[in-house]
């Protein structure tokens, strides 16, 4: 396992998916870095933070640290779908498999492995991301930070490395399910609907629409990705603490924090996408 | 022991295609053939057999132990038809992967890799990338990744399909080598000549049925014979002497002076001895007796388009 494991991690990093997301993570860092600038300039020309000005500050600080950690979590989707979904569906069909499932190994370690590799990488790319981003937050943008502990600094940094761990071990379970393409527009749509879900329960919390809010819910149950976010943004923000954190409402803020039972349901929803991936691979003809 | 035993090993698809009620016993420390038409369902009991695919139904042991226990194949190489590996490794690196995945210790694949490197022709080669690898080489190296563990049996599936003729050359001797070594080496290919010069028996495969397995040789030799007496004797003696042999050529021998040369054949496998006894009892001084073994191409070609699989 530990063999495809390393090999798995030497790959994902070698390819060119990893590559044009550093440079695109990169160009992201170099944008917010930017726009946090810009807007700690004019906050800064609203005089002292009391009163209004505290809470234009509170409001843009939150959407600005909410959008930051809404387009990482992106760039990790992007990273975890596009490295991942090919690699049992694309090995099948080009051969490449057959000589690895030949060996003495089981079927189970190569999956595991894989996800070890890739989870391994993916899991060093959110940290950097994450305090990349609480970094620059920090630096330029302090007042949306101001109810984060290092507990909870620890907390957001797990929940956000866990998104695409979920979003991994879905597309691992399309690749031993689908062919390469049918497995990335399938894992895609997926991220999409759950993300739609998640919109979908934060406008029927603003609009009072118990419907949409439990439709949003059962789509987070489908696809708990957009769930794990708004869960994040919960942890960072204090949302729980914060007075003020209702100004956050809006594609990039939270109005109905999912609870914890959530992190769990998440948790058991990675290791059913792993067993069913293991179950189907095991009797999976290549 | 043998090296492969299947017993009515069976994979169909929904009820068709692929091979039905193989039971093969393939000895050790032979060159084993696979031969079939395109579609015959060889490659389908390869990869069942190299766990691949799962069998229907029926057993199968390699070396053995029934096919599930993976850990068999710590002793089994497999070069699979549609070769392709991770291109961005080198040589070196490739054949390292595979070494941790047959489990080698370290210090065991320190001494493996440049051997199989030599092996394979490709010590020259093995720092650059499998990618700039040509077609052949690749094919090499993939049958030096089989080569890793020094495999007590070794499954090549159609192992010289990219090679040139030198190449050709270089992987028969190895099997032959690997042979000698007691090794056993389950071949599939459709390159007959090849089969031909190496292989101790075959297997033929037609419509997902096997219709012969064993020694080709024993079904070829003996059905015609060639003859040289030393001096002459008439026709009609010697069809009279030689109950069940049809005499279908007899002319001067080119190479003893004043001898008669001979050929004989017949419908059925018969005993050569009773040939030459029938001939010396009735006076012929019998110079030289040839078995005329024939190619295998024609014995595959006779079976397969004669026999009827069964259903």
């Amino acid at each position: 396992m530990l063999t495809i494991a390393r090999l798995t991690f030497w790959e994902g990093s070698r390819k060119k998916v990893f590559l044009v997301t550093l440079l695109l993570s990169t160009a992201f860092f170099l944008l917010y870095g930017a726009a946090l600038n810009f807007t700690a300039q004019e906050m800064r020309g609203l005089g002292p933070g009391h009163g209004p000005q505290l809470m234009l500050q509170q409001m843009v600080g939150l959407q600005l640290l909410g959008a930051g950690l809404y387009f990482g979590s992106f760039l990790l989707a992007l990273l975890a779908l596009l490295a991942s979904v090919g690699s049992v569906a694309s090995e099948i069909e080009s051969g490449l498999l057959h000589a690895i499932v030949s060996k003495p190994i089981r079927r189970r370690d190569i999956i595991l492995g894989k996800f070890l590799g890739y989870g391994s990488m993916l899991t060093v790319y959110a940290l950097v991301l994450y305090g990349g981003l609480l970094a620059l937050n920090q630096y330029f943008n302090p007042v949306a930070l101001g109810f984060l502990t290092t507990a909870k600094g620890i907390a957001g940094a797990l929940i956000f490395a866990l998104q695409p761990l979920i979003l991994l071990g879905v597309a691992l379970l399309c690749s031993t399910l689908l062919r390469t393409l049918t497995a990335g527009i399938v894992s895609i749509v997926l991220f999409g609907l759950g993300a739609v879900g998640g919109f979908l329960e934060q406008i029927g919390s603003i609009v009072n629409k118990a419907d949409l809010v439990n439709l949003g819910i059962a789509t987070s149950l489908v696809m708990p990705s957009d769930a794990l976010f708004r869960k994040l943004l919960t942890v960072v923000t204090g949302s729980d603490m914060n007075p003020l954190s209702s100004l956050s409402v809006g594609p990039f803020g939270v109005s109905v924090p999912p609870s914890n039972a959530m992190l769990v349901y998440a948790c058991l929803y990675l290791l059913v996408c792993l067993g069913l991936a293991i179950y189907h691979f095991e009797r999976k003809d290549l | 022991m043998l090296a492969i035993e299947t017993i009515e090993l069976t994979k169909t698809y929904q009820g068709q295609g692929g091979c039905r009620d193989i039971s093969l016993a393939v000895p050790r420390g032979s060159i084993f053939g696979l031969l079939g038409p395109n579609g015959a369902g060889k490659s389908t009991l390869v990869k069942m057999l190299m766990g691949l695919l799962q069998p229907t139904s029926g057993e199968a042991k390699l070396l053995g132990r029934p096919l599930h226990d993976f850990t068999v194949r710590q002793k089994v190489g497999f070069l699979p038809e549609n070769f392709s590996y991770h291109d961005w490794l080198t040589g070196h690196d490739l054949l390292r992967f595979h070494a941790s995945l047959f489990g080698l210790p370290a210090k065991k694949s320190v001494q493996r890799i440049p051997l199989v490197l030599e092996m394979v022709g490709l010590t020259q080669h093995a720092r650059k990338r499998v990618g700039s690898y040509s077609k052949g080489m690749q094919q090499r190296i993939g049958l030096g990744c089989a080569l890793l563990p020094d495999p007590e049996l070794l499954f090549l599936d159609e192992p010289t399909s990219a090679l040139d003729p030198i190449g050709r050359k270089v992987v028969r001797d190895l099997l032959v080598t690997l042979r000698g070594q007691g090794k056993t080496i389950f071949l599939n290919s459709h390159l007959l000549s090849e089969l031909e010069t190496i292989c101790d028996q075959v297997a033929i495969i037609k419509e997902g049925c096997l219709i012969f397995q064993g020694d080709w040789r024993d079904i070829t030799t003996g059905r015609r014979v060639k003859v040289v007496l030393a001096g002459t004797m008439p026709v009609h003696r010697i069809t009279a002497c030689c109950a069940g042999w049809q005499l279908i050529s007899q002319q001067a021998s080119q190479n003893l002076a004043g001898g008669q040369e001979l050929i004989f054949a017949s419908a059925e496998k018969l005993e050569v001895p009773e040939l030459v006894t029938g001939l010396v009892q009735s006076g012929a001084a019998v110079h030289e007796v040839t078995p005329m073994i024939e190619s295998l191409e024609k014995l595959f070609l006779e079976v397969v388009t004669d026999s009827q699989p069964k259903d």
